[in-house]
């Protein structure tokens, strides 16, 4: 199975499993920024939730079928057609050789996945397809897809026979507004109290590595020059005089900035759907609260996402 | 492992803090080795861990954490090679030479003489694939990191903060202020070995 992209947006890429336990080399973990709508996709395909999918920051973005294929689409939600005929989102689609999907733009959200039938194939490095774009390892060449390019996918996996729908209670709605679950930072001070009434905006500095955010920010007391130490996907640094900065998959792997907070896991597959003027709060829980709220989310999507860990 | 406390980073990291500069890494050998973290990764005075909440409850992971660095580690690293990096300093290659060597209050060729002076040795490979933290730099020149990080910093570029040198093996953001370039390939993706720098490399720096 083969697919030619005929429009891939602003930034598509290949992503897969995240690049684990590489680093303390230096090495991001990048896979896809909202791993959860990422799950989705596979998982309308019969495909366990780590196979790879194209991430599409933003449409308009479309394909051609070498062969037949089943896709499906998840995460922000934007128009879809197969050969000009409207076809639902979160649904299984059966796509015939010569047949063109397209993806519109989204109204909120940025980030939507393509997963088809046995999953994309991307250049593995590291035990890993998928993208980092900055040192050009994963995916296609390292790099975003672009108008012309063949990407093929794995057929070791027979084509579902029946379309499958996203349940109701998983299709997690998008606006312009998230408020996200947080925890204090190594780097929080008393005076960061305010961080948990404050509204933020993202900036138009978005990418796979961080997002800026516009909004009042606490002086911090710290010396400017904390030893660079280790940090992880949604961490919330503060640069000295400057506006946070929200580390997503592709960040560094340590930073010498205030980390004033941290996103807790239950919800850092949202950072991948933050959008620039989109508005942002941050809910305060302590490291046991959001273990449980962790449980709790994973219990709801585990009866239908079985292989799938936030 | 004396002095070391424990810090919280959010909702699923632990973070030792004041750790002797060969001892973090021999830690994190003993954490990694235990399978029990995500990820390890050592900083330049710490070593954090990622943990999983589901499998292991914040309060237990500290336990472990505090057990496992309880028992204490001892060992040393092996001596490392030379590795030279033939390194330009005009302006183009070096914004920040001039600045750097004027807070200094020395001329340029001091402030260069005084990095091929200094007894420069890999601290820590982190922030981006291949980025070498180098210590040992000559403890009488100061200065901080940019207020403003650039958005694009050059391959094989050179920062200098104080005490430090970071080497960019990647074009990529970066708030080091910018002393030199080299054109030696630091990260090589199809290389058996990518990295040409790893922690304990002993480093020498010729100017161009």
């Amino acid at each position: 199975m083969t697919v030619r992209i005929i429009e891939a947006g602003p930034q598509a890429t290949l992503q897969g499993a995240p690049r684990g336990a590489y680093r303390h080399f230096g090495i991001p973990a990048a896979g896809p920024a909202d791993p959860l709508s990422h799950a989705i996709a596979n998982r309308l395909v019969g495909n366990a939730s780590d196979r790879t999918c194209i991430e599409i920051t933003y449409g308009p973005f479309s394909v051609e079928f070498m062969s037949a294929a089943a896709v499906a689409f998840a995460g922000a939600i934007a128009p879809v057609s197969l050969n000009d005929q409207v076809k639902p989102f979160h649904h299984t689609l059966f796509a015939e050789a010569g047949d063109v999907l397209k993806l519109g733009r989204a109204d909120a959200g940025l980030r939507t996945y393509l997963g088809i039938a046995g999953g994309f194939q991307g250049e593995d490095f590291l035990s890993s397809q998928s993208t980092y774009l900055p040192a050009g390892f994963g995916g296609l060449e390292g790099r975003a897809l672009k108008s012309g390019d063949m990407v093929s996918a794995h057929d070791d996996v027979s084509c579902p026979q029946h379309a499958e729908s996203t349940p109701e209670h998983l299709r997690f709605p998008l606006t312009h507004s998230f408020a996200l679950r947080a925890s204090q930072g190594p780097d929080y001070e008393s005076n960061c109290r305010t961080l948990w009434t404050e509204h933020f905006v993202v900036t138009r500095r978005a990418s796979r590595i961080g997002i800026e955010l516009d909004g009042d920010f606490p002086d911090l007391g710290v010396a400017e020059n904390l030893p660079s130490a280790g940090v992880f996907p949604g961490a919330l640094q503060l640069p000295p005089r400057g506006r946070g900065f929200l580390l997503l998959p592709d960040c560094q792997t340590t930073g010498g900035y205030p980390h004033i907070l941290q996103v807790n896991r239950s919800d850092r597959h949202l950072l991948g759907q933050l959008r620039p003027g989109d508005s942002l709060i941050f809910l305060q829980r302590t490291p046991e609260q959001a273990a449980e709220d962790l449980a709790n989310k994973q219990e709801l999507l585990g009866s239908w996402l079985t292989d799938f860990q936030l | 492992m004396t002095g070391a406390r424990i810090v919280p980073c959010g909702d699923d990291a632990l973070r030792l803090v004041t750790c002797a500069s060969d001892d973090r890494h021999l830690i994190a050998d003993v954490l990694r080795n235990s399978g029990s973290w995500r990820e390890v990764v050592v900083g330049r005075e710490s070593v954090t861990v990622q943990f999983d909440p589901l499998d292991l409850p914040p309060p237990a992971a500290r336990d472990l954490l505090e057990k496992m660095v309880s028992v204490g580690v001892s060992g040393q690293q092996a001596v490392q090679p030379v590795v030279t990096l033939t390194v330009n300093a005009e302006e183009a290659s070096a914004p920040d030479l001039s600045g750097c060597a004027e807070a200094n209050g020395c001329t340029i060729e001091e402030f260069l003489s005084r990095l091929h002076h200094s007894r420069l040795r890999v601290d820590m490979l982190g922030f981006a694939p291949g980025f070498a933290y180098v210590s040992g730099v000559d403890q009488s020149l100061r200065g901080g990191r940019l207020e403003n990080p650039r958005q694009r910093v050059p391959a094989g570029s050179i920062g200098f903060i104080e005490g430090y040198l970071g080497i960019y093996a990647l074009e990529g953001p970066g708030g080091w202020p910018i002393i030199g370039r080299t054109n030696a390939i630091l990260f090589d993706k199809s290389a058996p070995d990518p990295f040409l720098l790893s922690a304990g490399t002993r480093l020498q720096i010729e100017w161009a």
